[in-house]
């Protein structure tokens, strides 16, 4: 068992962290203020080949492993949390279920593009009356001739104002009355796909939410995602992937608010000495490095085995759901030890504090996680 | 076809060093190395070179063996080669020492056009190099460049020296030293980085040179460390200025004009 | 090879500035130059290249000079790379002193260390203090700065093993110190050097050319602005002073979002780092974002209204009081 990361991994780090701190730490408040998505900074992230971060060279990606998948989503979100969700949602399901379970031909149309981040993906499932309870969707695909006839909506959607394609989650019925769960991949210029609105959000404001809204849009019957009836199991092993990324994002986060909070507390004055001498706040410290370093083994070890095992759902789910807890209490600890001014905008803790919340919330939430831990180990996975 | 060299060297990234009282040496475990700031504006123009007339750019250093993390992300950054100088007799050199090593290094080599270096290291600031390599390989050296054109074997370029603004010409090989306000270094992407660590790393060490007699690092190094220490944190004054708003702003005048801070006449120049 | 014992004399390469004025760094170094002769019992000699060499010698013979080793041609109007290396050298192997100090600018730097690989001997670069070693020599103290390490410098001493000890000195480290010996002796070596020898060609006539203007990691004077000044009008002002002081302005994170000043003149963490001579904060709090990027600045002169502002306890002079105000006054003065 090795702990330390490999060089080519702590190159990855240093590297992203450098672009980082160079390219998005001016654009991140501002993308925030303005809840604007930058297309300026998506260019840039190009050029790092951020947007095909494990697809095959052959496509245009960066062919790494998961560990520097999640250290870049890492490093990207300890800048920008908004931006990170933009990447690791495009990246981990949007491109890889193309890339996965896709067919040759949808590859080759589709990931040179996603790849080079000329164009940007996402996935989604989640619809007004399915959340949490995935199976109750009711966007509705009806076979017709060579297509499938596509009527419903979703909302919450991730990208979905900058998306160009879409993996999105429907019932299916065929013409031999075949019913099920399939996953599409449904195009921007598609007669009847309608963008609905830019959420207004608490926090990740720089990246687009809106919902989606489906008009008999004509999808052919090529662009079905592996098998027709496969849409669940596609979706489930999806996100099992996804939240790895999403616990890498909670932790970014929670290192840039634990290293703010190191920081100011060195440096505040308060009964002539910093603040940081006092326990009341050196404690907290303690506690967040604590937490930020038990969370990453967890992100890393689920990395690791995506990259070694088939199954890695309960790894996976662990992480997400230990990762995004820390994450929200080590900004909130953070912007406590600032005091008045961690509650200014002036600084970025209360950025932070805003972003987090949410990493409880999509790809499944706090509770589900708990739920499919549950299931594993009782399903004998101890 | 233009064979470029650019000259990286790897340096402790800190902000709190840590000496070791005994032996007079900076504490370099626990210390991350970084390619020293100056040398990716070195490897920028080198690789901005090479996309105009073509050509290879091969990024060489000389160093320890943990050295080669630095060597892999030129790789990373988009050089075609790279040559690890690194043998534990070449170890506690000074400049004089590391000039006689890269010396016999470029003599091996022979073939090479262009040698690029940065301004400064970041460790011991010396910046001699690029001079007393210039001296060893008897070949010109251009600082201050702002423009570069290749012609055949003439480099031609437009330069500041001294205060005056110069067209030189000179036959190639030269040497080339760029600053910090040249250009902007590219970043590294993810692909430079898996490709970077599947490429080869030429090794050279003390019994590759050609006449390695004079080559010691500890005991042929002219000069000597006997001693490093960190100097006294400089404290601030905190000195609080009184009276009226007028009477401040004349007693803030005066520190100004304590430092040389005088009304100029604008459209007069400076020199 | 010479022995150690036969080289003396301590040498000060006593660079000519723009063809009008003897180097006022070689000045102050003939000042410690002095001291070391005295010390070794050796002599101190200026050593001088330049057109119309003569012209200079009186205001050397006032800084302490034993003797003056000169070369006057035209050839010697500028510093040339080639020409000044092959003469300076010449005059070593023929002399061979112990100690060869240099001021450190663009033709002292590059000149002292082609010279030291002429001579295979060491060279100490930016050198802070010289004290004698009765056993080695000088003992030479310089610092390994580590950049942009914010202000985490650390001092090494160095000795020279071999001879010359040479080494670079930058402006402002030693004083000049007036002194006249009573029989200065004055040496003219003959200029000679093949020019057919030239590698760099100056083609066409060079143009002169002003300083380009400094960036804010090197200025002299820096103007820093934050939120406190309240609005872009204000904030205006700071460039204002800057043109009229030959200052730079920069600022902290607020005043980029706030859209009054771009991006690229950010003070601190993911900014530049300064080490100005001086800087002025206006309106700044002083977060240690901020507070980072300036430390390595001489002297750090604070203005904000809060007496409680972080800023002060960096700063060597407090003005609690209206930003503006005090921007408006400087502007007032000047303002020609």
């Amino acid at each position: 068992m090795n702990f330390e990361l490999k060089d080519k991994q702590k190159l990855v780090r240093s590297s992203v962290r450098k672009f980082s701190e160079e390219v998005l730490a001016p654009v991140a408040p501002i993308i925030d203020r303005d809840a604007e998505f930058s297309w300026d900074t998506a260019k840039e992230l190009s050029k790092i080949n951020a947007w095909g971060i494990q697809l095959p060279e052959k496509y245009g990606g960066a062919d790494l492993d998961s560990i520097s998948y999640s250290i870049t989503i890492e490093e990207i979100s300890r800048i920008c949390a908004s931006t990170g969700l933009t990447v690791t949602v495009h990246n981990s399901v949007g491109a890889y279920p193309i890339y996965k379970w896709g067919s040759e031909e949808q590859k080759e149309k589709f990931l040179p593009d996603l790849a080079s981040g000329n164009k940007i993906t996402g996935f989604t499932w989640t619809e007004p009356n399915a959340g949490s309870d995935a199976s109750g969707i009711e966007c509705l695909a009806v076979e017709d001739g060579d297509d499938f006839v596509l009527n419903g909506s979703k909302i919450f959607v991730t990208n979905g104002a900058i998306a160009s394609v879409l993996v999105v989650g429907t019932r299916f019925k065929k013409e031999n009355g075949e019913e099920g769960m399939t996953a599409l991949l449904v195009e921007k210029d598609m007669e009847g796909y309608e963008i609905g609105t830019k959420e207004d959000k608490l926090g990740m404001r720089g990246n687009p939410t809106t919902s989606l809204y489906f008009n008999n849009v004509r999808v052919p019957k090529e662009n079905v995602l592996g098998k027709i009836s496969d849409g669940f199991k596609i979706a489930m092993q999806t996100l099992d992937v996804g939240r790895i990324g999403i616990a890498a994002q909670a932790l970014g986060i929670a290192q840039a608010a634990y290293e703010h909070a190191v920081e100011y507390s060195k440096g505040r004055i308060q009964f002539r000495k910093p603040i940081s001498n006092f326990q009341g706040v050196s404690f907290k410290l303690a506690e967040m490095a604590t937490n930020i370093d038990a969370a990453r083994l967890l992100v890393y070890r689920a990395a690791y085995l995506k990259d070694n095992r088939e199954r890695f759902t309960k790894e996976s789910a662990m992480c997400k759901y230990y990762a995004s807890k820390i994450a929200r209490k080590a900004t909130q600890e953070a912007l406590q030890v600032h005091g008045g001014y961690g509650y200014m905008k002036d600084l970025p803790v209360e950025r932070y504090y805003r972003d987090v919340k949410v990493t409880e919330i999509y790809e499944g939430t706090s509770e589900i996680m708990k739920l499919i831990i549950a299931q594993q180990i009782l399903r004998g996975n101890i | 076809m233009v064979k470029i060299f650019v000259l990286i060297k790897q340096v402790p990234d800190t902000h709190n060093l840590q000496i070791n009282r005994a032996s007079g040496t900076i504490i370099r475990e626990g210390i991350e190395n970084v390619i020293n700031q100056d040398d990716f504006h070195a490897l920028e123009f080198g690789l901005n070179l090479k996309e105009k007339y073509g050509g290879e750019v091969t990024a060489l250093t000389m160093g320890p063996p943990q050295a080669e993390s630095a060597l892999r992300e030129c790789l990373a950054m988009g050089v075609d080669k790279a040559i690890h100088v690194c043998d534990p007799i070449f170890a506690y050199s000074d400049t004089l020492q590391t000039t006689l090593v890269l010396k016999e290094v470029f003599d091996k080599i022979k073939d090479y056009d262009l040698i690029i270096t940065g301004t400064k290291t970041s460790d011991s600031s010396t910046g001699q190099v690029p001079y007393q390599l210039s001296e060893a390989l008897d070949i010109p050296l251009l600082t201050d460049i702002f423009s570069l054109d290749i012609k055949k074997n003439i480099v031609a370029c437009h330069r500041n020296f001294g205060h005056e603004s110069q067209n030189v010409e000179a036959e190639l090989p030269v040497l080339l030293r760029v600053g910090r306000h040249y250009n902007e270094p590219r970043h590294i992407s993810l692909l430079g980085i898996k490709n970077a660590f599947e490429a080869e790393i030429e090794m050279t060490d003390h019994a590759c040179l050609n006449s390695p007699d004079c080559i010691d690092g500890n005991m042929k190094s002219p000069t000597r460390v006997t001693k490093t220490e960190k100097p006294e944190e400089m404290k601030r004054k905190k000195e609080f200025l009184k009276g009226s708003t007028s009477e401040k702003v004349q007693k803030l005048i005066e520190i100004m004009q304590g430092h040389s801070i005088e009304k100029i006449w604008i459209g007069k120049q400076h020199l | 090879m010479t022995e150690i014992s036969e080289y003396k004399d301590v040498w000060v390469f006593t660079e000519i500035k723009d063809h009008e004025r003897v180097d006022e760094c070689a000045l102050e170094i003939l000042g410690k130059g002095r001291e070391i002769a005295d010390q070794l019992n050796e002599s101190l000699v200026a050593i001088v290249l330049a057109l119309d060499a003569e012209q200079y010698i009186p205001v050397i013979k006032e800084h302490g000079v034993d003797k003056i080793v000169y070369m006057s041609h035209v050839e010697l109007k500028h510093y040339h790379e080639q020409i000044f290396t092959h003469l300076v050298f010449n005059l070593v192997e023929n002399h061979k002193p112990s100690v060869f100090l240099f001021p450190s600018t663009e033709a002292g730097d590059a000149l002292a260390a082609r010279v030291a690989y002429r001579c295979r001997t060491g060279l100490v670069s930016d050198v802070l203090d010289i004290e004698i070693n009765e056993e080695s020599g000088l003992n030479l103290r310089n610092t390994e700065a580590f950049k942009p390490a914010y202000g985490g410098n650390i001092n090494v001493k160095i000795i020279t093993k071999t001879r010359p000890q040479m080494c670079t000195i930058t402006r402002g480290t030693f004083q000049k110190q007036k002194s006249k010996k009573k029989d200065v002796e004055v040496e003219k070596v003959d200029y000679a050097y093949d020019t057919s020898n030239i590698k760099v060609k100056i083609v066409g006539t060079p143009t002169r050319k002003d300083k380009p203007s400094s960036k804010l990691s090197d200025a002299k004077f820096v103007i820093g602005g934050g939120h406190g000044l309240s609005s872009k009008e204000n904030f205006d002002k700071l460039f204002e002073l800057a043109k009229l002081t030959n200052g730079q302005v920069g600022g902290t994170r607020r005043p980029i979002i706030d859209g009054w000043m771009p991006e690229h003149l950010q003070i601190g963490i993911s900014g530049e780092a300064i080490s100005s001579e001086l800087y002025i904060g206006f309106g700044i709090s002083g977060a240690i974002q901020h507070v980072v990027g300036i430390s390595d600045s001489k002297t750090i002169i604070a203005i904000n209204k809060d007496p409680n502002a972080r800023i002060f306890d960096a700063a060597d002079y407090c003005v609690i009081g209206d930003a503006n105000e005090i921007l408006n006054g400087l502007l007032d003065y000047f303002t020609v």
